[in-house]
């Protein structure tokens, strides 16, 4: 049982740099903050885990001896760095704990921990659903909703992505309770249960899928659910997640059915004068004031603050309904048009105390719906 | 035995079987589900501990559950079950308040369950495990640190009344001083002293119900019990108790609900005559936005506080903090650090540690030549450079009057006080000489500046108020 392997510099740092990301920052135990690679049941393989998610990517290469090691990366990672690119890599175990590299004229020594105690990493079993989904279309739909993910623990299940499942549609939305995002695309296949159509999926598992698919040319990504648990697969990579208990609030109530008043104006523009409302606008706050008039076609945005100045920009508009006159973040409401992606953005609203809606004018064949909502402040 | 006794043995068992590490990372929250067919459903918070459980350590805990029901052969992971996905009552839309600015307020929390029940196995497991036979043992962390015991406080001038009534308080609960509250800056020992009282307390009586705790803990097990719908076990819990003792009371400040708790369980305990001991880094009038009743209170018993210690007292500490890890620190070594590190025991800690860390790693005897080499750097930082012209501008900014108020020659009370309180510290703080301190206030004779020192130093030793002024002007100095 001693390991041995040989693959090519590229394949071997692609696995660290997944792995990495998995790994657990600080940890009671010691050995999680390492990487496993094993060559058992004949597949090369390196796996990470923080006890929240792990991680398992497979590794092309060329296995001569079966046998697992437990290594921290940032050494390896410091050798393969130091070689050519298409390099060959041969990693062999040199005792329980300790592994040699060797590429070309370069001979490393790297010390570890012994495999017997690295967890194992849960295997897929009691799949209650099954979901395909294409990676461009996943890609998308999350990046869009992640920025309203809450950033701090006080509410578990806003710390996560929502995603409900119907028969052909995925609807995926996170919210910070300043503001929530909603994103609706196609699914491919879906085989799942009733009992499980709404999940919660935590935010950094989201981060490390969206990560692999920005450097991955796959079509598909796979998802399994179990009870508690996720499992994502994508390009040879497995990632699992625990999936957060508690159930997520049922955001529709808040989207105003009706509004008074809504807007029409190109996201190019608008994003530029927010910009600039943003860099007058109070630095705690970040507010401004937004005022609607139809009859003059207008949107005027200012912002000012005690200490730096005021600003004012007046943006003709196409604007159907009521006066309107509003306070709002001009960070949360950039975040928003700036993921809309379309040339034009819908802004919607139904009053000064009422949330605003933001959604892409879309071409009507895009099958992909995209909604931002943000609570106004309250003066 | 129902489920949970039986787990909690098991768990005793296991925790000595595996590291403690693994034991806290794999065994938290876990519980037994279901004993079926000499099968034992475990059920875990992650999928980690379930593979990790069932494939690593299944033996150990089979034969832990074995030693006490042989009727068990099998064991068997399963994930907690999730709390159910119920269509949310929609109250909330229809109420649609206005001019709600986040979504929170709308929408209605889920279901959680709260954190202590989640850490209740684990909690059981660890009394079974350290005192496996006494019943004695309370059933609630008392959150005293064994650490901290008289023996090991070192009294000096400066903290004697505290110590006093401390040592009186723990050898008779409720009767002497109730409630008894110390105050005294960060650092000087307020933790120490007080759960020393606690420790003491316990090891005289281990049936005597002991807590410690911050008021911070507080208003959040406070708020944690609100949202639970649990305030009722909270209040009767607080009520069983026979010693409480509250660490940094001026965070209750401006918390009005938490104050009123507080208010009610201070004075159930208080009529049963349970002792209360109640600590601060100022005195209960000082603390702002403190309810008028609770304040009452507090100066209903006795006061005592903690002042900075003086140099011999200093030498002590460290001379004793230096025995308790058997190293040799000379005399004048001692003395070097206790001068250099004036502000707080905290900090006189530190610069022992740093020095005795240093002088292990390199094999060398702390010398008086060592100890200078390897604090010099911090020291210097500490003692800034001070100018009279920084003195004067620290008294006037207290006061709220320019420095020139204090140099010109206006003489009406509210600004002679300030001076006069200035060339106190010119003299204390930079040891200029009368003449030199007359001529930086604006050119006055040294006759004036010596009426005005010894004025101060007459009067502080009658006025608290004025002694309280010097200090925090001390304190801003030295952080300048």
């Amino acid at each position: 049982m001693a390991l041995r392997f040989t693959c090519t510099k590229e394949h071997l740092d692609r696995a660290l740099r997944y792995s990495t990301k998995a790994l657990a920052k600080q940890s009671l135990l010691p050995i999680i903050q390492n990487v496993i690679i094993s060559t058992e049941n004949n597949i090369l393989a390196c796996a990470a885990t923080n006890l929240d998610m792990g991680v398992r990517i497979e590794i092309s290469g060329k296995i001569e001896e079966v046998g697992s090691v437990v290594i921290p990366p940032q050494l390896l990672n410091s050798f393969i760095a130091s070689l050519d690119n298409g390099a060959q890599v041969t990693v062999s175990q040199v005792s329980d704990t300790d592994i040699a590299v060797e590429s070309g004229s370069s001979r490393a020594v790297i010390k570890g921990y012994n495999p017997v105690d690295f967890p194992p990493i849960p295997q897929k079993e009691n799949i209650y659903g099954e979901v395909t989904v294409q990676s461009d279309v996943f890609r998308s739909v999350l990046s869009r909703v992640m920025i309203s993910v809450a950033k701090t623990e006080a509410r578990p299940e806003l710390t996560g992505v929502n995603i409900v499942f119907t028969d052909n549609t995925m609807r995926v939305a996170a919210t910070d309770g300043f503001r929530l995002s909603e994103s609706v695309a196609p699914i491919e296949a879906a085989a799942i249960q009733k009992d499980i159509d709404s999940i919660i999926v935590p935010a950094s598992a989201i981060a490390e899928i969206l990560y692999i698919l920005s450097d991955s040319a796959t079509k598909m990504i796979m998802m399994h659910i179990s009870d508690g648990q996720i499992f994502f697969e994508v390009d040879g990579v497995t990632i699992v997640s625990r999936l957060i208990s508690g159930t997520y609030p049922d955001y529709q109530q808040i989207i105003p059915q009706e509004t008074a008043t809504h807007i029409i104006v190109s996201r190019a523009e608008c994003e530029r004068v927010l910009r600039l409302a943003d860099a007058f606008a109070n630095n705690t706050t970040s507010d401004m004031k937004v005022t609607i008039n139809p009859d003059e076609s207008t949107c005027v945005i200012s912002a000012m603050s005690q200490d730096r100045g005021e600003n004012v920009t007046t943006l003709q508009v196409e604007a159907h309904g009521e006066v309107q006159e509003i306070y709002l973040n001009t960070r949360y409401v950039l975040d928003g048009i700036s993921r809309c992606g379309s040339e034009k953005v819908r802004i919607a609203f139904s009053g000064a105390a009422s949330p605003v809606v933001i959604t892409p004018v879309a071409k009507s064949d895009d099958d992909e719906r995209f909604l931002y909502l943000v609570m106004p402040i309250r003066k | 035995m129902d489920f949970q006794q039986l787990w909690a043995a098991a768990l005793g068992e296991i925790e000595l079987s595996i590291s403690r590490a693994n034991f806290i990372t794999w065994f938290k929250n876990t519980s037994i589900q279901s004993i079926d067919d000499g099968c034992a459903t475990i059920t875990t918070p992650n999928g980690f501990a379930k593979e990790w459980i069932e494939k690593k350590c299944s033996d150990i805990v089979l034969q832990a559950l074995r030693n006490h029901d042989k009727s068990i052969t099998r064991i068997h992971c399963t994930l907690s079950p999730q709390p159910q996905r119920a269509p949310q009552s929609i109250d909330a839309v229809t109420q649609k308040r206005t001019g709600n600015s986040t979504i929170s307020t709308i929408l209605k929390k889920a279901p959680q369950r709260s954190i202590q029940q989640q850490k209740q196995p684990i909690q059981q497991a660890k009394n079974i495990q350290q005192k496996p036979t006494a019943k004695t043992t309370p059933p609630y962390n008392t959150c005293l640190n064994p650490r901290y015991t008289f023996s090991n406080f070192v009294v000096g001038q400066h903290n004697e009344l505290a110590h006093a009534a401390c040592r009186t308080v723990s050898e008779s609960l409720g009767t002497v001083y109730n409630p008894l509250f110390i105050y005294g800056d960060v650092g000087l020992g307020k933790t120490h002293i007080l759960q020393s009282i606690g420790n003491a307390v316990v090891s005289a009586d281990p049936t005597k119900r002991v807590l410690y705790t911050s008021s911070e803990r507080f208003t959040s097990e406070l708020i944690d019990s609100i949202h639970n719908n649990t305030i009722s076990d909270f209040k009767k819990f607080y009520q069983t108790i026979d010693l409480l003792i509250i660490d940094d009371v001026q965070f209750l400040a401006g918390k009005e609900k938490t104050q009123d708790e507080f208010f009610h369980i201070f004075n159930f305990l208080y009529q049963k005559n349970k002792q209360i001991i109640i600590s601060s880094d100022r005195p209960p009038h000082a603390i702002a936005t403190l309810e008028d009743r609770l304040r009452s209170r507090f100066e209903g018993g006795m006061i005592a506080d903690i002042s900075q210690p003086d140099f011999e007292t200093r030498v002590a500490i460290l001379q004793k903090k230096a025995d308790e890890k058997d190293i040799i620190l000379p005399e004048d070594a001692a003395r070097y650090i206790a001068r250099n590190v004036a502000s707080n025991i905290r900090e006189l800690e530190g610069a022992l540690n740093k020095v005795v860390a240093i002088c292990t790693f390199q094999q060398k005897i702390p010398s008086r030549a060592v100890v200078e080499e390897i604090l010099a750097p911090t020291i210097v930082n500490r003692r800034p450079a001070r100018s009279a012209s920084s003195v004067i501008d620290i008294v006037a900014q207290h006061f709220n009057i320019t420095p020139d108020d204090i140099i010109g020659k206006v003489r009406k009370k509210t600004i002679v006080r300030p001076r006069q309180i200035a060339m106190f510290l010119l003299r204390e703080e930079l040891t200029y000489s009368y003449p030199e301190i007359g001529a930086h206030c604006g050119g006055r004779d040294h006759t004036t500046v010596i009426h005005a020192c010894r004025k101060i130093e007459k009067e502080l030793i009658a006025d608290a108020a004025l002694k309280d002024t010097i200090d925090t002007l001390k304190r801003k100095l030295h952080t300048l």
